[in-house]
Formats: C-alpha cells, structure tokens, sequence
C-alpha cells in the first residue's frame, strides 16, 4: 500500500510548499482547499475501505472526515508528519463515531471479512494505530505526529493491538 | 506456550521483513521468535486487506460536498477578518472664531498645567525632583533684580528658605542635602551682607533688609545638629559644624559693616571692607 501514498511532505521544499498550502487553506482559499482534497481523498477513502469493505460506508465516513477537517482548519497546527497523518487520524476517528461494526451473525465471507470483524474488536486507539501503520503504511513517526503520541508510545500500542488481534482470531477460529 | 516479545523486537521484524527477509529470517532467532512470526503475519494480512478507489460518483459526491462547505467557511472567515467599516471622514464645518478659540483653550490649559507645575516646584524640597526647577527659577528671579537693595532682600529670604530646607533634609536624616542647603543658606547671607555694606544711602528701605538679615543669620543650626546627631551621620554633622565656623568670623564683620556690631579694631573689619561674596548653588 505504500506505493500508493501520496508522497510525505519531508523535503525542506515540500514542508514550505504544505505549511503555504496549509496557511492557505486556513484562509479556505478554494484552490488551496481543492488541492488537499485532491491530493489526500484516495489514500484516506482506500484506508477506510479496506477497514469495512464497504464503499458506502467508506465514502460517508471520509466525507465526513473531510467536512472535520475543515471545521478545525484554523487550529491546525503544522506536525512533523504534515497534513496526512492528520487526515487519516481524523478518519480513523470518524469510522469510531460512525459505528461501524460488521454484520452480526454473518458469517464471514472470506478472510477479510473475518480479519475487519476481529479489527472492529480492538480500542479505538489500536484500531487507528494498525489503520495508519499497515493499510496507510505510514512510519512509526508519522503516526506518531498524527496522534499526538511518542514513537515509544505508538510502537507499544502497535505490538499490544496485534497480540490482541492475534488472540482474537485464534478465538474465532476455534469457534 | 509462546514467549512474548517485545515491542522493539516486533519493530526490527517488521523492519528487515520490509527489506526482503523471509518471516523466519526477519524474527529472527530469539525465544519469541514464534510470537513475532505470528505477529508479523497478522501485519502483513492487515496490509494485504483489499482497498479500493472511490467509485466515481462517490467521489465527485465527496468533493461537492467539501467545496461547499469550503465555501461557507470562507464567507463566514472573511466576515470575520475583514476590516472594520469606516464612515468617510468629512472636514467639520469652519467657525471664524474656531481658531481664536482653539488657541484660548491651549492657552487656558497651558497656563493651569504651568501655574500647577510651578505650585509643585515652588513647594518642593531638595529631595525631590522638581526641586531643581525650583532652585532654577529663583536664580532667574535673582538675575533680573537690578536695585542692589532688593536682591539682598530676595537672598535673604530666600537663605532663610535654604535654612528650613536644611531642618527639613536633617530630619530625614539626609545628610548631604542638609549640607548643601546650609552652605547656600551661608551663601546667600553672606551675598546680601556683602549688598548691603556697598551702600551709601541707608533710607528705611536700606534698614529693613538690614534687620531682616540680621535677625535670619542670627538663627542657629541646632535643629540641624540635632536632626543628624538622631540619624548618627557624623561625618556630616562635622561638616555642618564647620560651616557655622566658618560663617562666625563673616557674621562679626557683617555686623561692623552694617553699624550692628562694635567697631572695627583693625583696616580688614572696616565698614567699607565687608565679607566678599561666594558663589550661590
């Protein structure tokens, strides 16, 4: 998947091209708000789709994430990862505030479907950790500039959600 | 039962199984080797979940939707930061007397905030600072006093101002102010005698300066003494001491001269040899 993020604004030229992007955008100048939208929609709505294989649900809950973000422009404050941790942060709490939970009583479909019912299991807090470190593929820093977290902290929320993934799974197929 | 790992050891597996190493060679052969590996899979399946584009639609729908609400924030930003209105300025109408009274006013305000500085500078002590403006002002008054007799007078009060200006800073035990304004004190007597003995007509003007001077030199420090002596300052005390010294032998010949005292026993206590005059601070 990390082939098709948008590429991290970690340059010195591309830090001061997004914090001008940023400053624009604060000022909801529509080209500036176009251009984030353009260049952060499709690796945000494929992160929610792979979480609840649904594009319904995907597209209201990045929608969504989206109509936040520009709610909360203005207090945005420029984080060593840039714009897309925050986004995919923003959406990942969004899915948590939609609801979303897989069908109940359906059996799974295929490993997928078993894999986002066990992911719907986890705290919020693990669920956007491996969102953002395995379908979004950021690093351990820029997941940690888009929660606010420190790398240490973020690195042992990762290990204890997969343990508890694994745990879950193995529940599930022994049941 | 599988041994635990760590979360920097699940880290490095991830790490080297990004850089092409195989499961078991990424988590490597440390006791929980067999969690990492499960852990690592796990990661990997997350990885491989599909993840599809928008469909088209959706995304146009998304976008609409953004730039509106885009559009509503920004009409709403701009109400916010744009500049206060401000009505044209027109030049108010012109009285002809507008300037004539534009100019009086200043010159009311000019002469109360002037009168009430002057008040406060008249009123000031020499710790003070607009003490000064006071001392400055008396010197002017004292320059433009041509008629020899008046300015003894005006030195005589005003050595008799320098006097209680050295009570005053004795009291508060400020030693180097009461110095100087008993030295000035000594001065301004010693001025005024030195005016007074330059005369020839002695008309009942002439003799009342006289008597008012005599009467103010005859004043002893002693509160001055006292006041230092409480605040334990000797070493101006001492000096203090040394000026009513050195006044006494000024004073005698003051009062040869003026026809107050005995007469002179020797041609430098003559009348017509009075005190020479010292500079006043």
């Amino acid at each position: 998947m990390e082939d098709d993020m948008p590429p991290a604004p970690i340059t010195p030229q591309a830090a001061a091209d997004e914090r001008e992007l940023v400053i624009r955008a604060q000022r909801y100048e529509p080209e500036a708000l176009e251009e984030i939208y353009d260049t952060y929609f499709d690796a945000v709505y494929r992160a929610i789709f792979a979480r609840v294989g649904d594009h319904t649900v995907a597209e209201a809950v990045t929608g969504q994430a989206f109509l936040t973000a520009l709610e909360i422009l203005p207090k945005y404050h420029r984080r060593p990862g840039g714009l897309h941790p925050w986004l995919q942060y923003l959406a990942a709490r969004e899915l948590r505030a939609h609801g979303w939970r897989p069908t109940p009583g359906r059996h799974p479909v295929h490993e997928a479907d078993e894999l986002r019912g066990a992911l719907a299991e986890l705290t919020p807090d693990q669920q956007e950790v491996l969102t953002m470190r395995f379908l979004v593929g950021m690093p351990v820093e820029a997941v940690a500039a888009g929660t606010g977290r420190r790398r240490g902290q973020v690195r042992a929320l990762q290990h204890r959600a997969l343990q508890a993934l694994l745990r879950l799974m193995a529940a599930r197929d022994a049941a | 039962m599988l041994v635990e790992s760590t979360p920097k050891q699940l880290e490095e597996a991830l790490s080297r199984r990004r850089q092409g190493a195989s499961l078991a060679g990424a988590t490597g052969l440390t006791p929980a080797a067999g969690e990492l590996e499960h852990l690592v899979a796990l990661a990997e399946r997350i990885e491989r979940l599909p993840a599809e584009l928008a469909p088209p639609g959706a995304r146009e729908r998304a976008r609409s939707r953004f730039l509106a609400a885009g559009d509503r924030h920004r009409a709403s930003w701009v109400h916010q930061h744009r500049l206060p209105h401000r009505a044209a300025r027109h030049p108010a109408p012109h009285h002809p007397l507008r300037n004539l009274f534009l100019l009086g006013t200043a010159l009311v305000i000019a002469l109360v905030a002037g009168s009430g500085l002057a008040l406060a500078a008249g009123l000031s002590e020499p710790d003070s600072q607009l003490y000064p403006a006071k001392t400055f002002g008396q010197r002017v008054v004292l320059a433009l006093t041509t008629d020899p007799v008046t300015k003894a007078g005006t030195e005589v009060d005003l050595a008799n101002q320098r006097f209680q200006d050295a009570e005053g800073m004795a009291a508060k035990g400020k030693g180097g102010l009461t110095v100087s304004s008993l030295s000035a004190y000594y001065s301004y007597l010693r001025d005024a005698g030195a005016k007074l003995s330059g005369r020839d007509v002695h008309d009942a003007r002439w003799k009342q300066v006289r008597d008012r001077l005599i009467a103010i030199k005859s004043k002893t420090p002693t509160e001055v003494e006292r006041g230092l002596t409480e605040h334990n300052d000797t070493v101006h005390l001492g000096e203090v001491r040394q000026l009513e010294k050195d006044f006494a032998a000024d004073s005698k010949r003051m009062d040869v001269a003026l026809g107050v005292g005995p007469p002179a026993k020797s041609p430098g206590n003559s009348v017509n040899s009075p005190p020479s005059p010292s500079p006043v601070p």
